[in-house]
């Protein structure tokens, strides 16, 4: 399969958008970065149709993790879109909240990169 | 980039974020927090949690773990913010900036047990409705079992990919058998087989990846073609309503035959070209299907299949947003051919490989699609890349000796420029207002290259709060402090080398000029005594303050000290000023006891050294009873000094301008003779000692009396005032630092050379050593008399 995906990383921490990059393009992902769910919203507003999957934090300054996903949800062209929450967060809570808000799934940083290499393939097809 | 690069981007993030939390916690602690000061702590620590995970800092990330699990209590408002709360998360952050150092590699790892179990007793308590305050305080003191990390998480199975995945908190065992649970769970699937759970090993995994597979409730699912005639458009059915409802039902698209599109120009708006695939799954009924496609029987061609292989929603859904808000209503209308190129392969869905096509867009929106075979059709346009990458943040890294060697020859840049006009002008040619542009145009880049390098000030700041609160506690003393001008910038160098010198002012301000606050109360001021720390750009110079509004110097105690140590001869009138400064004289110290704050071996006179070296200078005005403050004036940056050119028979030398007092021209009655060589100026009833440059230098040719030169009174570190005896001033400019020692050898007395306008070289004098190897030849000289 030569196809490649597409991700959005949405994250505030500089290191984990780097860390982000490396794992996944030296996988073959095409990656685009935003900082906080603002910039994310503005990035898919011009870029959107070219995004397959998107992977945000949650705790983010201006908008975060759960508002980006209900924003997106909102919009037609991103309700089915994939979204993986990636966060330091793991109460049922916060999960319960990231689920009714719409995301796809949960995958609690520190991440595994093949981990999430395949939970990316996997939600992505 | 490599791994090392990524830390120390996180090393830079957690820079910020404990000057964030640090920012945050004073405000708690002055009572000006609100809802954002509290969120903004919590993201600070959280944000180093999450990198410390990342790189396997443990001890980091297990304290910062029990930090936010209190920080989350405040934010949620579970608790309210205390004198008691407050302190424990001061201390807690200075354990927090401890372990950063630590991971960082500068220091060890803190000793967090007592703070880290006071947090998880507070945390504790909150949980279980207990309020935290005194009572907690006394079971601080005792012995707190500390789990060893944060509590495993409770995953809802349903939901965690982490779960799909195996999470990497699971052991590898528990990896291992949801690794075999899933792919078990893909085999059924793929051979159409139930995914209930079954006898095999790890049965519940099994059963919990089946069902948070999507769609893959039924035994099977429908396979729908369908092609809406052409009578479907005209008799005014809309089809896109009947696929939406298509969709309610959980179905989506498979693929899309546009074959039968025409070009745009030759198609008909009222008709109908496209056919589709779809698949909806086996709970919906066949009839359910079937009604909605009752009214327009005649005009569409509708088959549906069973099939057997149940189909997960995914790939298709992303790739086609079929149902966009406000679609076009007439599929025919918006609907454009796609290259073939761009069609993607659908695998694994059905028994055969599925062609999808996007089919459109919003209204606006040209048909993009989402990935092909080849380059993805809608990579990110040049524009987009640009502001990924600004999202990262707008900075380049750059190697410290590539911007040194640009600064460098940014200077050489402004000499060359000056020779230039001087050359000119010597020819009598007149191009002033090329040579304006051009003096503007150099300068600007010369700024530029400065300002790359600056750094602002905050980051030395920053450790002050901590310095005061240790200072606190060690004193029994309350101080508040505040700060401003953060922001400004100066050279990384000159910030780098402030800490020490800033720390030790600090020190001193607490500990000798703050009193304690049962002596303020008896002096009619307020227990708790202010320190303000501030920075602001003046006239090309960094200025620095250090102001408190403690007792001030003690003008006899310092006197007498100063006698006593021989510094100053008994009976010496000295103005209130000249006293004062003299707590810069090397080894001397006020402390009426040694203390171990400020009674560190380090004087009074190393602060000043150090701020010397720098290029800067540093004064005191005190008020006694009132308060004291330090003033640094430090320049922009090392590279460039302000000096004073002076002739000196066939010389041309720089005498930096920090050392420069006054100069004046003496009159005959001015300058005394000390036996056969030594001369001294009487300053205003103070005798300084003359230094006869031309003789120091070596120069030939120079003025022999003074009456005939210009002396310059400097202030030197080791000898106090001393007087340079010049033919003449030629300028006072700022000038670019070339280090002697690198192109040629150390030379006693010189600092360094610079490039005048005229292309010659000239020396920049060392004035410490050029006076005090006078000095030493000469034989001592009284400093007061």
């Amino acid at each position: 399969m030569s196809e490649t995906i597409h991700v959005l990383t949405v994250d505030d921490s500089a290191s984990m958008r780097a860390l982000l990059r490396a794992a996944l393009t030296s996988r073959g992902y095409e990656v685009s970065q935003a900082v906080d769910g603002v910039a994310a919203l503005e990035w898919l507003d011009g870029n959107g149709e070219a995004v397959d999957v998107i992977v945000t934090d949650i705790n983010m300054p201006r908008m975060d993790g759960f508002r980006l996903i209900e924003e997106l949800r909102g919009q037609a062209r991103f309700r089915d879109c994939p979204i993986l929450v990636l966060s330091t967060e793991s109460s049922d809570e916060k999960k319960a909240r990231a689920r009714s808000a719409g995301a796809t799934g949960w995958i609690v940083k520190p991440f595994d990169a093949d981990k999430l290499d395949s939970a990316l393939r996997r939600i992505t097809h | 980039m490599t791994n090392e690069e990524i830390q120390n981007i996180f090393f830079l993030e957690c820079e910020e974020a404990l000057a964030q939390a640090e920012e945050g916690l004073m405000a708690c602690r002055a009572g000006e927090a609100d809802a954002d000061t509290v969120n903004g702590i919590f993201r600070a620590v959280h944000s180093i949690k999450g990198g410390a995970g990342a790189f396997s800092f443990t001890l980091l990330q297990a304290f910062t773990h029990k930090f936010e699990t209190v920080l989350s209590y405040v934010r949620d408002g579970d608790l309210p913010l205390g004198e008691t709360l407050n302190a424990l998360m001061l201390r807690a952050f200075d354990v927090l900036a401890d372990h950063v150092a630590a991971v960082r590699g500068e220091a060890d790892a803190p000793d967090d047990a007592v703070v880290g179990a006071r947090l998880e007793e507070v945390a504790e308590r909150v949980a279980a409705g207990l309020p935290i305050g005194d009572e907690a305080e006394e079971a601080a003191g005792e012995t707190i079992s500390i789990p060893d990390n944060a509590p495993a998480d409770d995953l809802g199975l349903d939901f965690d990919l982490d779960d799909l995945m195996g999470d990497l908190t699971v052991n590898a065992e528990e990896a291992a058998a949801f690794e075999a649970a899933a792919a078990e769970v893909e085999r059924r699937m793929l051979a159409g087989d139930s995914v209930e759970a079954g006898p095999a090993a790890g049965t519940d995994m099994v059963a919990a990846i089946a069902s948070a597979a999507p769609e893959a409730g039924g035994h099977h699912g429908w396979k729908l073609s369908l092609r809406f005639l052409d009578g479907a458009l005209a008799n005014g059915s809309e089809p896109l309503l009947m696929l939406r409802e298509l969709g309610e039902l959980g179905g989506f698209c498979l693929s899309v035959d546009a074959d039968g599109l025409p070009p745009l120009d030759a198609l008909d708006a009222e008709k109908a070209f496209l056919a589709w695939t779809w698949y909806v799954p086996g709970h919906v009924t066949k009839g359910a299907i079937e009604e909605i496609f009752d009214f327009i029987d005649n005009e569409c061609e509708l088959k549906i299949e069973a099939v057997e292989a149940p189909v997960r929603q995914g790939r298709v859904a992303i790739a086609l947003p079929i149902f966009p808000v406000g679609a076009p209503a007439i599929v025919a209308e918006k609907a454009t051919p796609v290259p073939a190129a761009k069609k993607a392969v659908l695998h694994d869905v059905m028994n055969e490989p599925v062609v999808i096509e996007p089919v459109w867009e919003g209204p606006s929106s040209p048909v993009v699609a989402t990935a092909g075979d080849t380059v993805p059709a809608a990579a990110p346009t040049a524009p987009a890349q640009a502001r990924s990458v600004g999202s990262i943040g707008q900075t380049v890294r750059v190697d410290l000796a590539k911007l040194d060697k640009l600064i460098d020859t940014v200077g050489e840049l402004v000499i060359a420029q000056a020779m230039m006009a001087q050359r000119l002008a010597g020819h009598g040619l007149s191009a002033m207002d090329e040579m304006g542009m051009l003096d503007l145009l150099t300068r600007d880049i010369q700024e530029s290259t400065m300002s790359i390098r600056a750094q602002p000030i905050g980051s030395v700041f920053s450790r002050v709060p901590r310095i005061v609160r240790e200072l606190e506690a060690d004193t029994g003393k309350k101080v508040r402090l505040t700060m401003s001008g953060e922001a400004t910038e100066l050279d990384k160098t000159v910030v780098e080398r402030l800490g020490e010198p800033l720390t030790h002012l600090i020190r001193n301000a607490v500990d000798h000029g703050i009193e304690t606050p049962d002596v303020r109360i008896a002096n009619g001021k307020p227990a708790e005594g202010t320190l303000h720390l501030s920075a602001e750009q003046r006239s090309g110079r960094i200025v620095i303050s250090i102001a408190d509004d403690g007792a001030g110097i003690n003008r006899a105690v310092v006197l007498k000290k100063a006698i006593d140590k021989g510094l100053v001869a008994p009976g010496a009138q000295l103005s209130n000023e000249e006293i004062d400064n003299l707590i810069f004289a090397p080894g001397f110290s006020t402390a009426e006891k040694i203390s171990n704050i400020s009674g560190r071996g380090v004087g009074m006179d190393v602060v000043r050294q150090n701020v010397k070296d720098l290029g800067g200078r540093i004064s005191i005005e005190s008020h006694p009873g009132k308060g004291c403050v330090f003033t640094l004036a430090l320049p922009l940056t090392l590279a460039i000094a302000d000096g004073m050119i002076v002739t000196v028979g066939d010389q041309t030398v720089v005498i930096p301008l920090t050392h420069v007092l006054e100069s004046l021209r003496p009159e005959e009655s001015d300058v005394q003779h000390v036996g056969k060589d030594l001369m001294v100026l009487n300053n205003r009833g103070r005798f300084l000692p003359i230094v006869r440059l031309d003789d120091a230098v070596g120069a030939l040719g120079g003025a022999r009396v003074p009456e005939d030169s210009v002396l310059i009174v400097v202030d030197t570190e080791s000898h106090g005032q001393a007087v340079l005896m010049v033919d003449g001033i030629v300028d006072q400019r700022q000038f670019v630092i070339k280090s002697l020692e690198a192109h040629y050898q150390p030379v006693t007395g010189v600092a360094g050379a610079t490039i005048l306008g005229d292309g010659k070289v000239a020396l920049i004098l060392d004035v410490d050593a050029l006076v005090a190897d006078n000095f030493t030849r000469n034989g001592p000289v009284l400093a007061a008399a």
